[in-house]
């Protein structure tokens, strides 16, 4: 009996999944096309989940590894391993501790690293905007959770320093007052930031060879000798600010540009 | 006339020179063994195909002056072919280039080279005959031909003189007898009253990849017409195959149109397959009429409406796995395998034909199994218009190759289609069966590296057999305003909270300030006054107002008079600032209250005047500490 409510959570939470499970069924068939090494008949099955609408991490781990087993194998085709690295950091977007996806996210990407330094191309990574990096620090929760430590110690400073009249509680309250500020501005404005970035823009990678670096016009930027700053190497993590026709425009490290939108696999999120 | 040269010399199908193989690269020249007219268009054809590591590029081809060339286009080439399980690879390019003579004689063309490496190989010359214009059969030059056995009618004019010797050509004449008016030609009614470009498509709500038909007809109130100056309708999110093209002279219907007969004729018809979904544009067509009937000083230029097609996606219910978007058709699918037997290590041909009508898919669905390697096919086709629909087939040409042992069950080869006729998807299916494989005694292990083994193992992943419970989040606690909100107005809410206490506790101070003052004291004594001069008591009176001026004196002042002596007193007023007048009458008050205090009678103030005198000086003095205060203020 005490296993009920324990059952009727778990079912609850599970819901979203189910509904979707039941329709397709895809899932099973897709592991054992993987399992029998049909990466192809494994990506068209969870290809299908993700058009149906399907966000799961585990549905994300599993098209990650069908791509990454086709990269590996002879019928390997351009863009398969930035195809799994896309999978891999669905994953992680959708699931922030699968240590599995992030070990396998670095594996892809030391791949994709190698492969780029062959051919002398443009690095994986590109320096991200200070705004960004700072926000990318820790997750938006983790900011907001900050905020509110801070309001509440703020508060609690307000109340000894101007509610109690007792000598012993202006030193504590001072001090709280001065931390909960800096805890609250601090935590407050990352948190708005983190928001901005959520709402007006979306992960994506690189599923192509490489993306071109385009202007509004779809004219491409001047080329550079390594490639940066004129194009984004398959694998690359970037920000999709807007979409226009065929064309999506990004945002890469401090770069934006326009790159063709069918280069670039837009991340799920929670 | 450019077309129907192409087109002819493609049916022809030119002569195939090979030249020569040099370090196994071939260049191969290709043209249609015929003469030319001059200004029409033929097609030179160079394939070069290599089997090394360098694939041929660069494509030359130089022709002497009076030519005119166009290209090249390039396409890439790979050809497989397998003989007794030996499987030999070729990659290469074609080009084509587009060429047009000027003036009439015997040229060489070329010879063509493709770079290879470093290096350049060259092919054969080409020997063009160019004849002046007119001088070919019209099916040949694109002109009106000349029949030399027609002795009499040598020009097919039917007058035995050339095209428009007596004024109008016959031949852009009305015709006899109208054809009945076919139902596609009919119209409620004429938009212009000269001549109109009316553009039809259908269907009207396509899929991605099904068949659109881009009719466009002409029409003309004068008779007919010649189509001249055309722009072609923009059709850029479509592919296009081209069904009717130019104005075929003998096609004109007489068409009623209100009170009016139009000549009409179809100018274009086009098979378009929508290549996105959304709203999809095909721009208008614009052509300028042309005839004797129609020659004004202002040319007439007419223009089809601009057409918004509304193109969707095929349902994503019931979509089968592998499906691609735009593979919509009627298809049907067959394979063969061979051979059956080969040793491990080898390929088999596996030939996949799929034919039928509409976007005919250039991929299918491989099985695909550990230790068998599909490669990439090379595609044959033969696509073109039949009637109003595109149909035609592809072959696609596969080598496997088998590595293990035994009897090897290939699987089937698939293709999902979205069926237009039946609104449903289908899927072909065509079993490959098994081939047996023996082993090869001469097979060699593949060595390992051991930094590759560590990358593998990394990247050696299994896939998750069930999915965990996942819950996702439609927003997080970040996502509402009101959060922002919360997060400071929890500390200003405390501080509006010690800001209200303080101010409430002020209030209360300065209300029991207000209850124990010196002002409302001295009404308090005012009061005492009146009731003891009601009762007509002096000394009570007397007691009452004393007290009353000096609470006033106090309240005016900040002085306390009962400590003072008289003269002190009053140099302390008037040090207080308060008007001589007023000190002086407050003195003279005090002074008559402390006699009839101490004697018990009136000496000339009774109770009532001593109140009354008592009440102005209060309020004088009262009046004055209001002054003072907000002087202060």
């Amino acid at each position: 009996m005490k296993r009920v409510p324990l059952l009727l959570a778990l079912a609850v939470l599970t819901s979203p999944w189910l509904a979707h499970a039941s329709d397709d069924g895809g899932f099973r068939e897709a592991v054992q096309a993987i399992e029998q090494g049909a990466y192809g008949d494994a990506i068209d099955r969870l290809e299908l989940m993700a058009d149906r609408g399907v966000v799961h991490p585990d549905v994300s781990f599993n098209r990650a590894v069908a791509y990454l087993g086709r990269a590996r194998s002879t019928q390997k085709k351009a863009g398969d391993l930035g195809r799994a690295a896309a999978g891999f950091a669905e994953t992680l977007e959708l699931r922030s501790n699968d240590a599995e996806a992030e070990r396998a996210l670095e594996a892809v990407r030391s791949e994709l690293s190698r492969a780029q330094a062959r051919k002398g191309g443009a690095p994986l990574f590109a320096r991200p905007r200070l705004a960004r990096a700072l926000v990318g620090l820790a997750p938006e929760s983790v900011w907001g959770g900050l905020a509110v430590v801070g309001s509440f110690v703020l508060s609690l400073g307000l109340v000894l320093r101007l509610l109690v009249r007792r000598a012993g509680a202006v030193v504590p309250g001072s001090l709280a007052i001065g931390i909960g500020s800096l805890l609250l501005l601090v935590g407050g404005a990352l948190t708005a930031g983190a928001r901005s970035f959520r709402k007006t823009s979306t992960p994506a990678v690189v599923v192509a060879s490489e993306a071109r670096l385009l202007d509004e016009a779809g004219r491409p930027l001047p080329v550079t000798r390594s490639g940066e700053g004129s194009v984004a190497p398959e694998g690359a993590e970037l920000h999709v600010l807007e979409h226009q026709g065929g064309l999506a425009r990004i945002e890469w490290g401090g770069t934006i540009a326009w790159v063709v939108r069918g280069q670039l696999r837009e991340l799920a999120r929670p | 006339m450019k077309s129907l040269a192409l087109a002819a010399l493609l049916a022809l199908a030119g002569t195939l020179v090979p030249s020569f193989a040099v370090a196994q690269v071939s260049v191969q020249t290709r043209a249609a063994g015929r003469p030319f007219e001059v200004g029409q268009a033929f097609q030179l054809e160079v394939n070069a195909m290599g089997s090394g590591q360098e694939t041929p590029d660069d494509p030359r081809l130089p022709v002497p002056p009076g030519f005119e060339v166009q290209g090249p286009s390039l396409g890439t080439r790979t050809q497989v072919s397998v003989m007794n399980g030996r499987m030999t690879q070729q990659t290469g390019i074609s080009a084509t280039w587009t060429v047009v003579g000027s003036r009439p004689g015997t040229f060489k063309l070329g010879p063509p080279s493709v770079r290879v490496g470093n290096r350049r190989e060259t092919g054969n010359v080409i020997v063009v005959e160019i004849v002046p214009k007119g001088t070919l059969p019209r099916s040949q030059g694109g002109r009106p031909s000349i029949d030399p056995f027609g002795m009499f009618d040598p020009f097919g004019t039917g007058s035995g003189f050339p095209p428009g010797f007596f004024g109008q050509d016959p031949r852009l004449l009305e015709p006899d007898e109208p054809p009945p008016v076919p139902e596609e030609l009919r119209v409620a009614e004429a938009p212009d009253p000269v001549a109109f470009v009316r553009a039809v498509v259908s269907p009207k709500r396509p899929v991605v990849g099904e068949q659109v038909t881009l009719r466009i007809y002409a029409y003309g109130s004068r008779g007919t017409f010649r189509e001249s100056s055309p722009t072609e309708a923009s059709r850029a999110d479509f592919l296009s195959y081209s069904v009717v093209e130019g104005l075929p002279g003998e096609d004109f219907v007489r068409v009623p149109i209100g009170d009016t007969t139009f000549y009409a004729v179809k100018i274009r018809e086009l098979a378009l397959f929508p290549l996105r979904s959304g709203k999809l544009a095909i721009g208008p067509m614009t052509m300028t009429f042309d005839g004797p009937r129609y020659r004004n000083r202002v040319p007439i230029v007419r223009s089809s409406a601009a057409i918004e097609l509304d193109v969707a996606e095929p349902p994503l219910d019931g979509r089968p796995p592998g499906y691609k978007l735009g593979d919509v058709g009627e298809l049907t699918l067959e394979a063969g395998v061979d051979p059956k037997k080969i040793t491990a290590g080898d390929a088999v041909s596996v030939i996949a034909k799929l034919e039928g009508t509409g976007n005919i898919p250039l991929s299918l669905l491989l099985p695909q199994k550990r230790g068998v390697d599909w490669l990439d096919p090379t595609l044959t086709e033969k696509i073109g218009p039949e009637g109003s629909v595109i149909k035609g087939y592809r072959t696609f040409a596969y080598v496997v190759k088998a590595h293990e042992p035994g009897q090897v069950d290939l699987g089937e080869l698939t293709l999902p289609y979205w069926s237009p006729k039946r609104r449903a998807y289908q899927t072909l299916r065509v079993a490959l069966g098994t081939i047996e494989v023996t082993a090869n005694p001469n097979a060699v292990k593949p060595s390992t590296n051991p930094a590759d083994d560590a990358r593998d193992k990394a990247l050696a992943l299994t896939p998750r057999r069930s999915p965990s419970p996942f819950s996702r989040h439609a927003a997080t606690f970040t996502d509402d305003d009101r959060f922002f909100f919360a997060l400071f107005g929890l500390p200003a809410l405390v501080a509006l909270l010690a800001a209200a206490l303080h101010a409430g506790s002020e209030f209360k101070r300065r209300m029991a300030d207000a209850k124990a003052g010196p002002d409302r004291l001295a009404q308090e004594a005012l009061r005492v006054a009146e009731q003891a001069a009601g009762r007509d008591e002096v000394a009570t009176t007397a007691a009452a107002v004393e007290r009353a001026l000096f609470l006033a004196i106090e309240a005016a002042t900040g002085l306390r008079g009962r400590a003072l002596l008289k003269d002190e007193l009053g140099r302390a007023l008037v040090e207080a600032g308060l008007p001589e007048e007023t000190c002086r009458r407050t003195l003279d008050l005090l002074d008559g209250c402390e006699s009839a205090r101490f004697t018990g009678k009136s000496a000339g103030l009774p109770p009532p005047k001593l109140l009354l005198a008592a009440r102005e000086r209060v309020t004088e003095l009262l009046r004055h500490r209001r002054t003072r205060r907000r002087l202060a203020a």
